[in-house]
């Protein structure tokens, strides 16, 4: 099933999490089979609310969990059950860009060797080449030379996600993660970074993962967007598709919430009235049931597979 | 809000973080006060509740009238009756503004408590139900015993909205009350707000970042840029014709469902500068597109587009009135 063209694959991913052990022990159902096939060089969009398992996902996808059943392909290598040391090469190959770079960034480190660090763990570079590479990443994201014996608190959180760049690029990664790159920025600046992101994805010829709430930007960002609701893929399609044309009813109500940039446009949504059920008791049928206008009742019983509905389309809905 | 300046002790002297700022809020309508952190939006907001951080916070000058009196020259005995009847606030991030220790209903009742005396104490419950109900709460009945960490950031967002409801307010203070939020619960609070709004006749300021929140919501923009106002107008003109170069970057530099994937998108160059470090001049000149050497060393003030001096490459179709700009070159493009 893997081909030339797929970098990351993903079967039946389920990702459980137990919680509660003096209140009794529950288990939090984060990811409940996902399966997915990430192609090199484009950007996979993840949409979805808050606490529906996105970023679960990317974090199962770079193997910072152990998977509770299904599989997870790099480059056609299963790295389900490898263990630290085969790792290695992995975590050199997949690099994360977190939401906040103030939380991910060591403040007692110069941003030098923050940058330097992960050439040290991972390459056997002289002290003088990793500067010379640190100080062409520098460049590279805009910043001024001088940076590097400089402090993190001395940069605007722009400047900071910059440098965040620079490190997730220190070793020519193949994957690069962006979790939520520019929820914490301001507006001004935010352009600026997914304008850097993009330039860096041409240049380095990276396969991104683009994971965010904010669906505007995504839609900016991606070539595909995948879709999540309470832990599984709703729909998958390239990001034309996906807002111009979505087939499930879930990406209709979401793509409808998004706020319009034109007064004259306002007041022409209907929002979803319901709450996300709990993801320690799943229904047994389609996640979005409770949720769902369109539901009949074979959604309550069945769970609706995740499946081709149309060119390079994938939908989970008994009526797509 | 007139001419009202606030500024904040630090250990290198006074800084002034609000310099000057005027707008007026008519009954049953929706200010949205738009602008990044640090340019002062929130610091505003707060004067208009006294709630400035203490001892460090003062303002220092200017008058914030409301219903005919001056909030800033009322004894804070008075000001303790308005906050919370007259006028409420409700915050971006629920978790810290709610008690975690207190049900949501009791909450809600405290404010009965203190601002509606005619409701007698054995009907509080019933009248909670009742708000939360209004709000939109699902089942709220079980929600009313439920402390803040069992409820959903959205629900969480409810029960401030309904706290703030329960004193009848005249004025809402709504601080990003939606910035923490998905864009589906995003879209249900901002409906609630509205038909609330609509239903009550009061009025609301809305502070926010967000530009497409503001063309949601709003009926009259203020556009802040560190400190000052910059541009100010109805929403319809502002979104249509963006006078300042500041605001027409706000606005450009958001993606569009209709741009072009993976296009680079207009942005703004540079950062927003401290305020310890306010220029005398136009304080966006450092990162405006269309600054020349007189915005480099003059100050604009904020003018009425009729009253503004006429400049060599005027736009043909002059733009529509009731409208200010702080800008020396107002609606030029490069």
């Amino acid at each position: 099933m893997t081909d030339a063209t797929t970098v990351i694959e993903v079967q039946g991913l389920v990702q459980h999490f137990a919680q509660g052990r003096y209140t009794g022990r529950t288990i939090v159902h984060a990811l409940n089979g996902v399966d997915l096939a990430i192609r090199r060089g484009e950007t996979l969009g993840l949409v979805g609310e808050t606490g529906c398992g996105k970023s679960t996902l990317v974090r199962a996808i770079m193997r910072l969990y152990r998977p509770t059943s299904g599989r997870v392909f790099f480059e056609g290598t299963d790295i389900t059950r490898l263990r630290e040391r085969g790792l290695r090469f992995v975590r050199r190959k997949m690099q994360m860009i977190f939401q906040d770079p103030a939380d991910s960034m060591n403040g007692r480190l110069t941003v030098g060797y923050i940058i330097e660090e992960p050439l040290l763990i991972q390459t056997g570079m002289s002290a003088r080449q990793r500067r010379e590479k640190c100080l062409a990443l520098l460049a590279d994201v805009g910043l001024p030379e001088d940076s590097y014996t400089r402090w993190p608190h001395e940069f605007s959180g722009g400047q900071r996600q910059r440098i965040a760049i620079a490190r997730a690029l220190a070793l020519d990664p193949k994957v690069v993660v962006c979790d939520e790159p520019v929820s914490a920025l301001d507006v001004s600046v935010q352009s600026q970074i997914l304008n850097l992101l993009l330039d860096m994805q041409k240049e380095h010829a990276l396969t991104m993962i683009f994971v965010s709430h904010a669906l505007a930007v995504v839609r900016h960002m991606s070539d595909r967007v995948a879709v999540m609701y309470l832990g599984s893929l709703m729909e998958l399609a390239d990001s034309r598709t996906i807002y111009e044309s979505p087939r499930h009813p879930y990406t209709k109500a979401l793509i409808a919430a998004i706020p319009r940039t034109d007064p004259a446009q306002r007041g022409q949504r209907i929002p979803l009235s319901g709450e996300v059920p709990s993801p320690l008791r799943l229904p047994p049928g389609c996640p979005f049931f409770s949720n769902c206008p369109l539901r009949f009742d074979l959604c309550a019983r069945e769970k609706p597979s995740f499946r081709r509905i149309g060119d390079d389309h994938f939908c989970a809905c008994h009526l797509a | 809000m007139q001419d009202v300046s606030v500024s904040f002790a630090t250990d290198a002297g006074a800084m002034e973080v609000v310099d000057r700022v005027s707008f007026g809020i008519l009954p049953g309508r929706t200010m949205a006060l738009v602008g990044e952190s640090g340019c002062g939006k929130s610091v505003t907001a707060s004067s208009i509740m006294r709630l400035l951080p203490q001892p460090h916070g003062t303002v220092t000058g200017g008058r914030i009238l409301f219903e005919g009196s001056d909030l800033l020259q009322l004894p804070l005995r008075e000001m303790y009756r308005i906050r919370g009847s007259r006028i409420s606030m409700i915050f971006q991030e629920p978790m810290t503004a709610l008690n975690p220790v207190q049900t949501a209903g009791r909450q809600i009742g405290e404010t009965l408590e203190l601002h509606r005396e005619e409701i007698a104490r054995n009907a509080r419950a019933a009248e909670t139900l009742r708000i939360l109900k209004e709000v939109g709460m699902p089942s709220p009945e079980s929600r009313m015993a439920s402390y803040p960490f069992q409820l959903s950031g959205g629900m969480r967002q409810r029960v401030m909205i309904a706290m703030a409801l329960a004193g009848r307010p005249r004025l809402l203070i709504a601080d990003e009350p939606t910035t923490a939020l998905d864009v589906t619960v995003q879209a249900q609070i901002l409906r609630l707000i509205a038909d609330l709004q609509k239903s009550s006749a009061m009025s609301v300021l809305y502070i926010t970042h967000d530009m497409g929140v503001v063309a949601e919501i709003s009926d009259e923009v203020t556009v802040m840029y560190a400190g000052q106002v910059v541009e100010a107008g109805p929403v319809s003109a502002i979104f249509a014709h963006p006078l300042h170069p500041y605001t027409r970057g706000l606005i450009r530099s958001m993606p569009q469902l209709a741009s072009a994937p993976k296009s680079p998108l207009p942005s703004i160059p540079g950062t927003v500068p401290s305020p310890r470090a306010y220029p005398s001049t136009c304080r966006f000149a450092d990162r405006c597109p269309l600054a020349d050497d007189f915005c480099r060393t003059h100050a604009p003030v904020l003018e009425g587009i009729e009253g503004r001096r006429p400049t060599l490459n005027e736009s043909p179709s002059s733009p529509p009135g009731g409208r200010l700009v702080r800008c020396f070159k107002p609606g030029q493009t490069q």
